[in-house]
């Protein structure tokens, strides 16, 4: 050979092309390589690298860091604290500081860290359909055609924002902003100027709750305070003894929420009948001699029916009882004369100052400035000569009357922001990608007013602007960094003038990143009452909202989907993928009806059902839900998409918004109904809601439970066998879950699927019954009473699974888990069989090709699972060992409370509680000592670690006579 | 011969040695009819989808097929348990029948085990392609591995794994056994080289001397012996894959002698399927007599009342236990809830068809026989698909309960295996005898023995 040897680090085609080859030659070079992959030699890089040896104090590789930032959704903030792995965010949690969250989480905000691996994401500035830059965009924004300028975004909270749009403003005369959410709070805050002149915000303190009643209102799921106000309901809802008294939740609503499903009593009534019994409310405590405002004539005339007069005289009667420790909370979706009709009542039962307080609006601009039907008279007069839409997606989410797209389409200069390309991008020139929050900074204002941060835990993925970015460049700010936007205006905030003053601003701004929030920047409480009498605007809306209606059709009530809200969300799987709290729907939205209508219309589930108001049509799949109202039929937003360049989203359901009406209202008065002869297969998890006699979710009136609190004696304790128990020291493992307060919000079911790798199957695979969820929601409905009860891997002692596996793939382990080795499984299957609770899943495919950005959110803490493998809730397993690790190395035990799994971490009640069996002062002990505590199915013999109590009603005694199954 | 014998003979007429044999090797050497050839190439064709869904299976996933979960096992399982199901009558045949002195046997034995072996194979398939990772199937065998680690024995399924291996083994090697004096004839007679090589290679040089003839005898009882209990056995272990779990539906004592039973029942029904137009097309009614099949029937007739006993011991047990799933399970579930139809199906064909068999005139009608026989076996087919499907539809959790529907790879699969085991069956009824000439030439002997006997000196 002409050159030297080959090394081992040499790659051997290198080698081979170098040197002329020659049969023995080969043939070394041949044994040498044989030589090399027995040697397991790999193939070192032809470049230098270098180990890392400087590393970051704070960085270790596999030890994870954690972030403060902010969620904002729909302008208010929930601070959040986000793990990342060696750069890249891959969990969220809530800020157990931050007041929004105390620790909780919803399910939209566990899933929002798919959203910023999604493989759809716009990823490109487009002009016209072609490639271009930020740069040319921001050139662009820097230098406006004439005209005005219109911006279109969500509500806003946002100091900088707010900063950012007055400099707008100043800039550029005659600027309008639409703030836009199809699911916004314009009543809310109407109603509000109703009774005090000014839009104030109303802050729940629902820990000083006797009685809450919810007109019209998810306050514990969908509500934007959920988070909080359920955290705070729980507190009052959960019982440590017979003797404690919980919150009596009285509810009225068309369809089921988690709130109702929770209500001691539940009025299902279409939401057009809340203002009635409001006003019936209101009328009914005048007559008991509470402070109300004088009624008009026509509140007189409501005529209510008995069992509905019934309901309203008893919740007056307890409301009185219970003056200054009850709460009536109004609906997003009610007129403004509901909101303010229900602020008179919780004036009149001492609600105000106690458990209601008002406070200056956290939105900036509440009652908005221009709205969408605004925009679109003033683009097509050609009044607009640059409109920018950020954020939001008004094409889709818009009446159809309003024609928004044309509208857009007449602007001379149009440029859309979009987190993924959109229907709204379609009538825009220019298109830009949006940096997720998880890549932006900004501020944000909570529900009750704390300035929230958004910091960025990853680079822009696709070096996208964020909205601050881009206003800026509006603002004549181009050239600007999110970041220095961000500091500048709270330089003088932070820190006073004076010498030190950087450094004192610098130690403030890193504490302020470090919490993510400013605590003691919450707004103040007002003190404000309800006017003496009522306005005249409110007596005109009264007199035409409680006049008789016209015809008593059908009503069509629209409302925001727990999954994918107003639509924007669409392309998210695992929302797509989440069962709904009542309907276990997944992957599409359904006409949602009562039984009694079904049966008068003769739909089957899935029948598609035309609907038509006025001149919008619609078709719709039709499911029957136990408990929904007659007289209404529900439709959720958000579905229906026209988004080829979203693919998860696509064509995913039906678009409610075509049967807006012109005014934006998601009541929509009158609908006709006609079925249609097809059929479409909807997928849902839970099939069957009745348990058959089979005490499997126990539940409870209190006056039972306090008459015989052993009640649940047979679903615990020892039982006969003829195996030995095992014996097991050390710590061991158990979880205990209070459905008394459990709402079935979903939130721990995405959360456990963040955590753990849970894969997506889609709607094909969910209709064949092949969900992954390792953590599911089981319903039953007992004469339309509702129990959530989460069902997970019971984890139990004597596991039927663990001896029929024939390769000792599952397996108990010494702390009481029951274990499964996913490289021992041969996927036979028989685990699932054996398991009476039906926890176990199975990789029908392999769920993770082709490998999308998506499998960067993948926890590495936890193996993604082959085909053909089985898999279930292993307690977090990761996180057990983890927290063992960290005490072993700091030479202590292992702290009660220290190990939480990913489900009770997200709950925003603190419904799941796990921990050790052996730290007696944790809830998780505690609550499994109460006597409502049960195992399910306790008779085969399972033993499980996991351990349910038993749900708690507290029905009125004055309202009760004709309920005696709870 | 008691004169009620000789009227209802098991071999019709008195052939000598020379003619017997003569025409029972002719199907060896004869050409393949066309009814031959066009059923040959329905099976190859059948064969081939087999083993393209089997490709596209173990490529793609167990999702290919319509499991889900509760019902994590479906047709994959139910075949595995019909297929092993029908081989135990050839065991039943050649062994136990053997060990009993039944001389009836004889024409059909090698008929029967053959039948077995196929099944066999068509079963053995399944607990490999039903696994979520078959590459890995052999982890369920006891083998010193690496990782130190060995099959859970509680469990049924390596129970399943050393059944299904020993009963191949064991049927093969009595099979085998059982055909090597045979072997040798053909060597002596092949009419050509090619085969008289293949033969006699096969043979393992049999000479039939004496000695050889009394270690064949030995070794034939010894291994009849080995397979009895196998035919109990076997099923008992594949019923308690089902019996020792928790299943409402499964958790039942009696599966073992039920399974046993209408393993048995369904063996038999597939033996005469195969052996009415066999010996029809290949001429040998006087071989293979009415009375042969008359006497299926009534085993049929027993064993079919002792799996409608089964079913009415379950029913029973059911209700009496008061246990709401298992309740559930009898009395809602599989009469009126999914796949309902099967269980009817599963009843009329399993229980009501056997009772023709009470009439004499009735369970000697080979059209008859044919038509019951194969409904038994789809009332069979049907019994498995209740006790699987039905039961995991309809478990503890009303929350779990789902319905199940089998794909097209489902069903290709088991018109694969029914297409597989024809072929294998026709290769076998072209290459080999398949009734025993030696032991045939025995029988004939010992039966104009008897004859002579009854006859008298004249």
């Amino acid at each position: 050979m002409s050159s030297p040897s080959p090394s081992l680090a040499e790659p051997l085609t290198d080698v081979l092309t170098r040197v002329e080859i020659r049969r023995r030659d080969a043939l070394k070079l041949l044994g040498a390589g044989i030589a090399l992959a027995k040697a397991g030699c790999m193939q070192a890089p032809g470049e230098e690298v270098l180990p890392y040896a400087h590393k970051m104090p704070e960085l270790s590789p596999g030890a994870p860091l954690w972030y403060a930032t902010s969620i904002v959704l729909d302008g208010y903030a929930t601070g959040v604290v986000v793990e990342s792995h060696e750069g890249r965010p891959t969990k969220i949690e809530g800020n157990p500081a931050h007041p929004a969250s105390l620790g909780g989480t919803s399910a939209i905000q566990q899933a929002s860290i798919l959203d910023l691996y999604d493989p759809d994401r716009a990823r490109v500035v487009e002009l016209a359909g072609m490639p271009s830059s930020w740069a040319r965009l921001a050139e662009q924004l820097g230098a406006l055609p004439p005209g005005p300028l219109w911006l279109v975004l969500p509500p806003q909270s946002s100091p900088l924002v707010a900063g950012l749009i007055a400099r707008i403003r100043e800039g550029h005369p005659g600027t309008r902003v639409v703030y836009h959410a199809p699911l916004g709070r314009g009543a809310a805050y109407r109603g509000a100027v109703h009774a005090f002149g000014a839009p104030l915000e109303v802050q729940l303190d629902l820990t000083r709750a006797d009685v809450v009643v919810a007109l019209d209102a998810d306050l514990l799921g969908a509500m934007h305070g959920a988070v909080r106000w359920a955290r705070d309901f729980a507190a009052r809802r959960h019982l440590d003894a017979p003797t404690d008294t919980p919150v009596r939740l009285y509810a009225i609503e068309p369809m089921v929420t988690p709130t109702g499903s929770l209500a001691d009593h539940r009025l299902a009534a279409p939401a057009r009948d809340v203002l009635p019994v409001a006003t019936a409310l209101l009328s009914e405590l005048g007559r008991r001699g509470r402070p109300v405002p004088p009624l008009p004539p026509v509140a007189a005339s409501v005529g209510l029916p008995p069992e509905r007069l019934r309901w309203v005289r008893a919740v007056a009667d307890d409301l009185i009882a219970h003056a200054g420790r009850s709460a009536v909370v109004v609906g997003d979706r009610q007129p403004a004369a509901c909101h303010a009709l229900g602020h008179w009542i919780n004036a009149a039962v001492g609600a105000l100052g106690a458990t209601v307080r008002l406070t200056a609006a956290a939105l900036d601009e509440p009652l908005g400035d221009a709205t969408l039907a605004d925009l679109a008279a003033a683009a097509r007069a050609g009044q607009i000569g640059t409109a920018a839409v950020l954020d939001c997606n008004p094409v889709y989410a818009s009446p159809p009357a309003l024609a928004i797209e044309a509208a857009l389409r007449a602007v001379p200069l149009t440029v859309h922001a979009t987190p993924q390309v959109d229907e709204t991008s379609r009538a825009c020139q220019w298109t830009a990608p949006l940096a997720h929050y998880l890549e932006a900074w900004g501020d944000a204002r909570a529900l009750d007013g704390t300035v929230s941060f958004v910091q960025p835990l990853i680079r822009p993925l696709y070096g996208a602007p964020s909205t601050v970015e881009i206003l800026a460049a509006l603002a004549g700010l181009r050239g600007k960094t999110g970041r220095a936007l961000l500091r500048e205006p709270w330089r003088p905030r932070l820190a006073a003038a004076g010498p030190a003053f950087d450094q004192a601003f610098e130690r403030a701004w890193t504490a302020a990143l470090g919490d993510g929030f400013l605590a003691g920047t919450a707004a103040p409480a007002l003190p404000a009452t309800p006017t003496a009498a009522l306005p005249a605007a409110l007596v005109a809306e009264l007199d035409r909202a409680l006049a008789p209606p016209a015809d008593d059709r059908l009503e069509l009530a629209l409302a925001g989907s727990p999954a994918v809200h107003d639509g924007r969300f669409a392309d998210n799987a695992w929302l797509q993928e989440l069962p709904q709290p009542m309907t276990s729907l997944t992957w599409s939205n359904a006409l949602l009806v009562s039984p009694r209508l079904a049966d008068r219309l003769d739909l089957a589930d899935g029948t598609v059902v035309r609907i038509r108001s006025g001149d919008r049509t619609l078709l719709a799949p039709a499911l029957r839900v136990p408990g929904h109202a007659d007289g209404s039929v529900t439709l959720e937003l958000g579905y229906g998409r026209r988004a080829p360049d979203q693919p998860i989203a696509d064509g995913v359901g039906v678009d409610g918004f075509a049967l807006l009406g012109a005014d934006g209202a998601l009541i929509v008065p009158a609908v006709d109904l006609a079925a249609t002869g097809q059929r479409r297969r909807l997928a849902r998890t839970q099939l069957e809601l009745d348990d058959h006699g089979r005490d499997l979710a126990l539940a409870a009136r209190l006056d039972d439970y306090r008459r015989d609190p052993d009640f649940t004696r047979e679903h615990r304790g020892p039982l006969p066998s003829l195996l030995p128990v095992p014996e097991r020291t050390g710590l061991q493992w158990a979880m205990t879950i209070d459905t008394t307060i459990c709402t079935g919000c979903s939130a721990c079911v995405i959360a456990c699927q963040a955590e753990n790798n849970v894969p997506v199957v889609g709607a094909d695979g969910v209709r064949r019954g092949r969900a992954m969820h390792w953590l599911r929601i089981d319903r039953y409905v007992a004469r339309e009473r509702v129990v959530h009860q989460p069902m997970l891997c019971q984890h139990c002692e004597m596991a039927p699974c663990e001896y029929v596996c024939p390769v000792y793939a599952t397996s108990h382990s010494p702390d009481g888990l029951n274990e499964m080795t996913y490289n021992r499984c041969v996927g036979t299957r028989f685990c699932s069989n054996n398991c009476p609770y039906k926890v176990r899943r199975f990789n029908w495919f392999n769920y993770n090709r082709p490998e999308t950005t998506a499998a960067l959110q993948h926890n590495p803490d936890v193996t993604v699972r082959d085909r053909g493998v089985m898999e279930k809730c292993t307690y977090c397993v990761q996180r057990i060992r983890g927290a063992e690790i960290q005490a072993r190395m700091e030479r202590r035990d292992v702290r009660p409370g220290e190990v939480v799994t990913a489900c009770q971490q997200a709950c925003p009640t603190g419904a799941i509680q796990f921990g050790a069996l052996g730290h007696a002062d944790t809830p998780m002990v505690k609550w499994r000592q109460q006597p409502r505590a049960y195992a399910v199915l306790h008779d085969l013999g399972t033993r499980p670690r996991t351990m349910y109590l038993a749900a708690i009603r507290n029905p009125n005694p004055a309202l009760d006579n004709d309920e005696d199954e709870p | 011969m008691t004169p009620t014998a000789a009227a209802d003979p098991i071999l019709v007429g008195a052939p000598t040695p020379g003619e017997l044999q003569d025409q029972l090797l002719a199907t060896t050497w004869g050409q393949g009819g066309r009814g031959w050839r066009i059923a040959f190439a329905i099976a190859g064709a059948l064969t081939l989808l087999l083993f393209g869904c089997i490709a596209y299976t173990v490529a793609t996933g167990i999702g290919v097929w319509g499991n889900n979960v509760p019902v994590a096992w479906a047709f994959g399982i139910i075949n595995f348990v019909w297929w092993i199901g029908i081989g135990h009558a050839g065991t039943f045949i050649s062994a136990i029948l053997y060990l009993l002195e039944q001389r009836w046997r004889t024409s059909i034995n090698r008929f029967a085990e053959a039948m077995t072996l196929f099944a066999v194979i068509q079963a053995g398939l399944f607990p490999l392609l039903h696994l979520g990772r078959p590459w890995f199937a052999y982890w369920l065998f006891p083998y010193p591995s690496v990782m130190g680690v060995w099959p859970q024995v509680r469990s049924a399924l390596p129970w399943d794994a050393a059944a299904i291996t020993t009963y191949f083994t064991v049927s093969l090697l009595f099979w085998f056994l059982g055909l090597v004096p045979d072997l040798a004839t053909l060597r002596d007679h092949a009419p050509t080289r090619r085969r008289r090589i293949l033969y006699g290679l096969l043979a393992l040089g049999w000479r039939g001397s004496a000695t050889a003839w009394r270690h064949y005898r030995a070794a034939y009882l010894i291994l009849a012996g080995i397979a009895t209990p196998l035919v109990v056995s076997v099923h008992s272990i594949v019923s308690s894959d089902f019996a020792i779990g928790l299943t409402p539906g499964w958790h039942s004592t009696i599966f073992p002698p039920f399974f046993v039973a209408g393993a048995i029942y369904s063996g038999f029904a597939m033996v005469l399927t195969l052996v009415i137009p066999t010996r029809a097309a290949f001429r040998l009614k006087n071989v293979i007599t009415v009375r042969h099949l008359e006497l299926c029937a009534c085993l049929l007739l027993v064993t079919g009342l002792l799996v409608a006993y089964g079913y009415t011991v379950e029913y029973f047990i059911a209700w009496y236990s008061g246990d709401e799933a298992e309740r559930y399970q009898f009395f809602h579930g599989r009469p009126f809830g999914p796949g309902s139809f099967v269980f009817w199906a599963m009843l009329a064909c399993n229980i009501l068809t056997p009772q023709l068999f009470w009439s004499r005139r009735l369970r000697r009608n080979v059209r008859v026989l044919f038509v019951a026989s194969i409904l038994i076996n789809v009332g069979m087919w049907a019994e498995r698909f209740v006790i699987i499907v039905q039961s995991l539809q309809r478990e503890y959790l009303p929350s779990g309960w789902r319905g199940y529907a089998p794909t097209w790879v489902d069903l290709s699969i088991l018109a694969g295996t029914l297409g597989f085991f024809s072929l294998l069956f026709l290769t076998f009824l072209r290459l080999l005898p398949f009734v025993a000439v030696a032991e045939m030439k025995e029988l004939r002997a010992e039966l104009a023995h008897e004859d002579a006997a009854h006859r008298g000196p004249a």
